[in-house]
């Protein structure tokens, strides 16, 4: 049976301006997603996780659509979305949507949330009645814990976690089959994060959704996710499942990403002495020829700079691109 | 409120008592912070943690006089037993200049990206000849390597957009440790930046600390930077501080509802527990000022008398709470 989402060896580039002077574009690329495959079942959560630049944000660009890509192919439902016809790329529009990071700026603010929720039912509904359109504007304000009589309110009215609650509504209204989530929660307080976090996990079990869950905080999306996909400088480094990700996970900066996040207790935290990866990672522009992490991996060797590490399968549910990795010992 | 626990020795450096910081708006006058006492003892790191709108940042920033037109300080804040609330603005640009100075969130909008990091950091330190440029510079140097930025002698001369996001933030506490100052003010030092830089932030901070002698005021929402690094902690919530204390006991033996929430809220790495628990409902609006306890509509174990009466601060041998309910519970 087909996967609901396949990514094929996805690379995604980017043209800069080489040299100095006014728009002189040169033939250099940044490439911003390497080579980059993933599957994605139905109900299933895939967490993609990576610092600034790693690629992720883009990755799911290239899955809905707004960047162009360079090799590979995206398969939806096992059909290949490039070859599709315009009426079948409409309908794979519906069943993909996304929730961004900051909830405020990604509403208009001149729209009520009313509107703003109504706008995908409008466009992939275009029959619709007004009546209808004001039904299914209050369900979905229902189903993420607004109240529907709000729906005259403009997004400045509402706070943080409200507004991504309009988010989530205007996100499910045409019923996906997909959800894209980019740092869902990153800028909203602790004490909502945990609401918004269970929201996804409690629409995804209603409504039988996959979702993609991004953020550079493994603490959270360990909590949502059933798989982990860690990236680098546009590569992936590792995929885990989440519950085994503290017991099997390898991969030297997976490892590093687990050891920075500091947990929350004092006595614990300050005898975790974890290791500090010096410096930041290296330039998009001059990416290191063979591991991209090999600059900054505290277990490099001399080959790790010169060829690039294969994702290989090292166990159930389990892939690693180190040849270097010791057997897990947690 | 009783001051300082007593188990702490160092000399109080700074002292905030009853403090309130109020804006006036179109809409009417909005506290933002509404009674908050707190020390700062010599050398220890103190972490306010709170969320949006606790308040946090509006404290530290009374404290450097650096609060926005509309707002008003009052109650008091000694520096070294001396008020400084109220002081002229050039005794208060003379306080931040030499004793305590304040690091921001986004190091990307604290240069000037037009200047050269060289002249932004040397300027200070040069100003009414206190230093000559070339002894300016060599200072600037030296504070660029012990904050790790490696070939600082040629870097110096860059431009803030040469730099990363780590680095600048490197970069902004090198500057501000150039006078050696008795304390930071460090306002979410780490939340811009990406997960492995925040380690290396805050071990620099430690390190600092550990160098200079100098006191952090470290104001942040994460929980797992505060256990990383300080001595003690203030929680704060719309404007009032909830529970205050030394951080091991505060977190091992949370007393206020808020707290004990508000750590329940927060997912770990280090355990496999599959539920979250949110606290329901949201943050207070902007308010004139409420009677009661800013938290009584999200509390779990709220009394009647919550919503009209303030409860008072209550607490022994460094550790207080501002609840109605009895400890035990």
């Amino acid at each position: 049976m087909n996967p609901l989402l396949r990514v094929e060896n996805l690379s995604v580039r980017f043209p800069f301006r080489g040299g100095r002077g006014f728009g002189r574009h040169g033939s250099e690329f940044i490439t911003a997603v390497d080579g980059v495959s993933l599957d994605l079942g139905e109900r299933e959560t895939l967490g993609v996780v990576g610092e600034s630049g790693s690629g992720k944000t883009t990755l799911v660009r290239a899955v809905v659509g707004t960047v162009p890509i360079h090799q590979g192919r995206i398969l939806w439902r096992g059909s290949d979305l490039a070859q599709a016809s315009p009426s079948s790329r409409q309908q794979v529009r519906r069943e993909i949507s996304m929730i961004f990071q900051n909830p405020l700026a990604s509403l208009n603010p001149s729209m009520t949330v009313g509107q703003i929720i109504a706008e995908p039912y409008r466009i992939h509904q275009p029959q619709a009645s007004v009546a209808e359109i004001r039904k299914m504007v209050g369900e979905a304000m229902e189903w993420v814990g607004l109240t529907p009589g709000m729906a005259n309110r403009y997004p400045h009215e509402f706070s943080g976690g409200q507004c991504q609650r309009v988010g989530i509504a205007r996100a499910l209204i045409s019923r996906p089959k997909l959800m894209i989530c980019d740092e869902p929660v990153a800028s909203l307080d602790v004490s909502i994060r945990a609401q918004i976090v269970n929201l996804l996990r409690q629409l995804q079990d209603e409504f039988g959704i996959s979702l993609i869950m991004i953020s550079h905080d493994l603490s959270v999306i360990r909590h949502i996710s059933h798989r982990i996909m860690v990236m680098y400088l546009g590569n992936v480094m590792e995929t885990v499942g989440s519950g085994h990700l503290l017991a099997r996970s390898r991969h030297p900066y997976t490892r590093i990403l687990i050891e920075s996040v500091p947990v929350p207790d004092p006595k614990i935290q300050k005898s975790r002495r974890g290791t500090v990866i010096q410096g930041d990672p290296p330039s998009m522009k001059t990416p290191p020829p063979g591991c991209r992490f090999a600059t900054r991996c505290p277990i490099a060797r001399a080959d790790c700079s010169t060829s690039r590490p294969e994702l290989l399968r090292a166990g159930p549910d389990h892939w690693l691109a180190c040849p270097h990795a010791e057997e897990t010992t947690a | 409120m009783r001051s300082t626990p007593e188990t702490d020795t160092e000399p109080v450096l700074l002292s905030i008592r009853d403090l309130a910081v109020t804006f006036s708006t179109p809409g009417g006058p909005i506290r933002a912070v509404d009674g908050v006492s707190l020390d700062v003892h010599a050398g220890e790191v103190l972490a306010v943690v709170g969320e949006s709108g606790s308040g946090k940042s509006q404290t530290a920033l009374a404290v450097t006089g650096l609060l926005a037109a509309n707002g008003a300080a009052d109650g008091s804040i000694r520096w070294q037993r001396s008020e400084i609330l109220g002081l002229p603005e050039h005794r208060l640009a003379r306080l931040r200049c030499d004793e305590i100075a304040m690091i921001f969130q986004n190091p990307m909008t604290s240069l000037n990206p037009y200047l050269r990091v060289s002249s932004q950091m040397m300027e200070g330190i040069t100003l009414n000849g206190r230093m000559t440029k070339s002894e300016a510079r060599t200072a600037c140097i030296k504070m660029l390597e012990s904050v790790q930025i490696a070939d600082a002698a040629t870097r110096i001369d860059r431009y803030p957009h040469e730099f990363s996001g780590g680095m600048l933030q490197r970069i902004m506490i090198a500057m501000s440790l150039l006078r050696l100052p008795r304390l930071l003010i460090a306002d979410e030092p780490t939340t811009a930046l990406d997960v492995t830089v925040q380690m290396q932030i805050v071990r620099l901070l430690e390190n600092i600390r550990r160098k200079f002698g100098t006191a952090i005021m470290l104001i942040t929402h994460d929980l797992g930077l505060v256990a990383s690094i300080s001595d003690r902690i203030a929680i704060m919530y719309g404007g009032r501080i909830m529970e205050y204390g030394h951080t091991e006991e505060v977190f091992a033996n949370p007393r206020h509802p808020y707290t004990r929430a508000l750590l329940e809220a927060v997912p770990r790495i280090d355990r496999d527990e599959t539920e979250l628990r949110g606290i329901s409902g949201e943050p207070p609006e902007p308010a004139a000022g409420v009677p009661g306890c800013p938290f009584h509509a999200r509390c779990p174990h709220r009394l009647s008398h919550c919503a009209d009466t303030r409860p008072p601060m209550d607490g022994a041998e460094g550790h207080f709470h501002a609840c109605h309910l009895p400890r035990a519970s």
